[in-house]
């Protein structure tokens, strides 16, 4: 007990008075980095937020209330929020699935699916709409069979669900894989020694432990779902009020040169950006704690 | 429960870590697996658990008579303690010791009570009452390691199996820990195997001792048998420290250097090279030559702490020879004062290209 305060202590103290001073650049060194990092910040992501709600608020608080009440608006909101309550719950289940199979088990196949995963990541979103379109579209591969039974998933809502889980589906995955690797499978063995079944080694053993993590990648995919663009973009064939989202919104708004309305529907995505970093900060400290108590149990001994 | 293991082989893609291992665990017995980090003896433990497999078609587990190898280790009845504890970090104490039987299926299943008094009744065991509602990372390492052991009798296992029990322990919780862990064996019998690199531990522990080098069995004995009866130059090394000299045995004599010693039972052979080894408790010395069967020594090196002196000699044939003396007899030699000496061994063992003789 005393060696984990110690190495936690060790750390936070670590974190107050940043790197020993043996590694400290002269003054001017740090200065111009400081300054480098500062100026970027400022100019990239700063500014632009500044940007964003004073032109949101450019002709009052009514205007800016105004705009986002607007049906339209509303509407896309409300798809935005559809797409993801569908997109986000259903990468959480494959994230898992990924995360346990690829963590725990060896199996052939096993790297070319870590690299599967990474697919979207690579991939220009826009790419990724256009694949389906040809899948799912009017002359696509599935055309005749949706046309025939009357299903249409392309300029439709359900090709934007494809499209932004398509986008959204490494997050969770991508966060838990490496969180399942150092953890190991020691708790799970011991709880398979002690009689427990698959489902109950998952609830009460491996979900317990990898709960932060997986908050965290469910908190990137709902902050991409919600951002998306480009993928749902080229699917949703922009019917107002019906497969607009709240990015294309924004779009069509500021093409009619609405600019106020374009930036107030902007400020939610703003928004919701923020309270992203925000949770992501939270999970983030709760993820080092969890892994220090981990490493800290191994080392100690007394 | 009798534990046979017959003809047990698993490699790890091209490497064989489990060599054709046969070998009996009685019913009762605390048994000892002792070889070097990767010589197999941990992945031997996994394979009577249930959470690896031998190699397909390769030998038999059996578990009193009754095949297992195809049973899960669910049904196999095995109590596993995990080399790092493997404790549940998000449940108490006393959740972590309850899970075997809160998981079972509800006709199994003790009432809340029962399993409260089941737990309360290890917790007494184990002596750690008052910590029922600590956290895994608010026990000092021997805490953790005895829940880790209640958590594993709480359902009743036939057998238990520990890897490295005291591994990650330092070396007076250690042996408290070990005497623990005999007078607890000593008391509920239940047949147990362990893993350990510490051959005191295993010399200290267990009713019989399985040595175990590069996948193979390569003495299984009591302790006296191991230690005094070596039957490869490997568990002779391994069991403890030894003195190596190179010599020749045969004509009814062992010689190192100028040193004779008799052997009749090798009367009858040719003389052969020879591996001759020679535990450091087992040389005596003195001051005075008399005799042919002394060699000459220098002392180079002394050193008091501890309950024997060990010293450091170098032979007339130009080997390093360790010895350790009762301080009581370094006290009537004078020794402090003196660098030139005589030793004889009082039992030697012999190898002859790597076959046991002696």
């Amino acid at each position: 007990m005393k060696f984990i305060t110690n190495i936690r202590d060790y750390y936070s103290q670590k974190r107050k008075s940043g790197p020993s001073n043996l590694l400290t650049e002269p003054l001017w060194v740090r200065i111009i980095l400081i300054v480098v990092a500062i100026c970027f910040l400022a100019l990239f992501l700063v500014l632009p937020l500044v940007v964003v709600f004073n032109e949101a608020l450019m002709n009052g608080i009514n205007a800016y209330l105004e705009a986002i009440k607007e049906p339209e608006a509303l509407s896309a909101i409300k798809l935005t929020l559809i797409a993801a309550a569908i997109a986000v719950p259903l990468n959480l289940i494959f994230g898992v699935a990924a995360a346990w199979a690829i963590g725990y088990f060896n199996f052939k196949g096993r790297n070319l699916l870590t690299t599967l995963i990474d697919l979207p990541f690579t991939v220009s979103p826009v790419v990724s709409g256009l694949v389906f379109v040809l899948l799912f579209g009017r002359n696509g591969w599935f055309g005749p069979f949706l046309q025939e039974h009357n299903l249409k998933i392309i300029f439709a809502i359900p090709g934007i669900v494809i499209a932004t889980m398509f986008v959204t589906f490494p997050f969770v995955a991508r966060e838990l894989i490496p969180l399942m690797q150092t953890k190991g499978t020691e708790e799970e063995e011991a709880a398979r020694s002690l009689g427990a079944g698959g489902w109950q080694i998952f609830w009460r053993v491996t979900l317990p432990n990898i709960k932060w993590g997986l908050l965290y990648g469910v908190t990137l995919c709902t902050a991409r779902a919600i951002g998306e663009f480009g993928a749902v973009s080229v699917v949703s064939g922009h019917i107002r009020g019906m497969t607009n989202t709240i990015p294309l919104h924004v779009e069509i708004l500021y093409n009619e040169y609405n600019v106020s309305a374009a930036f107030a529907v902007a400020s939610l995505l703003a928004l919701s950006a923020l309270i992203t970093l925000a949770i992501k900060t939270f999970l983030e400290r709760k993820i080092d704690i969890d892994i220090l108590d981990q490493t800290g149990s191994k080392e100690e001994g007394n | 429960m009798k534990i046979e293991l017959q003809n047990i082989n698993k490699t790890f893609g091209s490497f064989k870590a489990l060599n054709d291992i046969s070998l009996t665990i009685e019913s009762g017995e605390l048994v000892a697996l002792l070889g070097p980090s990767g010589s197999g003896k941990t992945t031997l433990l996994r394979i009577m658990a249930g959470l690896d497999f031998p190699d397909s078609g390769s030998g038999h587990i059996m578990f009193d008579g009754v095949d297992v190898n195809t049973q899960p280790l669910s049904s196999r009845g095995v109590g596993f303690v995990f080399q790092h504890y493997a404790l549940f970090k998000h449940m108490t104490v006393f959740d972590n010791i309850a899970f075997g039987l809160n998981v079972r299926s509800k006709e199994d299943r003790p009432s809340k009570n029962d399993i409260k008094d089941k737990v309360t009744e290890l917790l007494h065991l184990i002596h750690l009452e008052d910590l029922a509602n600590r956290l895994p990372h608010q026990l000092s390492g021997g805490q953790r390691q005895r829940v880790a052991l209640a958590r594993a009798l709480a359902v009743e296992p036939h057998v238990l199996l520990l890897d490295e029990p005291f591994g990650a322990l330092d070396a007076k919780v250690r042996l408290e820990l070990r005497r623990w862990l005999r007078r607890l064996h000593d008391e509920i019998g239940i047949t147990s195997v362990f893993v350990t690199h510490d051959q005191t531990e295993a010399l200290d522990l267990s009713s019989r001792i399985a040595v175990i080098n590069n996948g193979r069995l390569e003495q299984i004995g009591t302790p006296e048998e191991i230690f005094h009866k070596p039957k490869t130059e490997f568990v002779l090394n391994f069991l403890g420290e030894v003195n190596f000299f190179r010599g020749v045995v045969g004509k009814g004599k062992i010689r190192i250097g100028n040193l004779k010693l008799e052997a009749p039972e090798y009367k009858d052979q040719p003389e052969e090279a020879a591996h001759i080894f020679i535990r450091p408790h087992q040389v005596e010395i003195i001051t005075d030559p008399k005799g042919k069967n002394q060699m000459a020594a220098t002392i180079t090196r002394m050193h008091a702490a501890g309950s024997f002196v060990r010293l450091e000699l170098k032979t007339e044939t130009d080997d390093d020879l360790y010895v350790d003396l009762t301080p009581e007899r370094f006290e009537e030699l004078n020794l402090a004062n003196i660098t030139n000496v005589y030793v004889t061994p009082k039992n030697v063992l012999v190898f002859i290209v790597g076959k046991h003789i002696i």
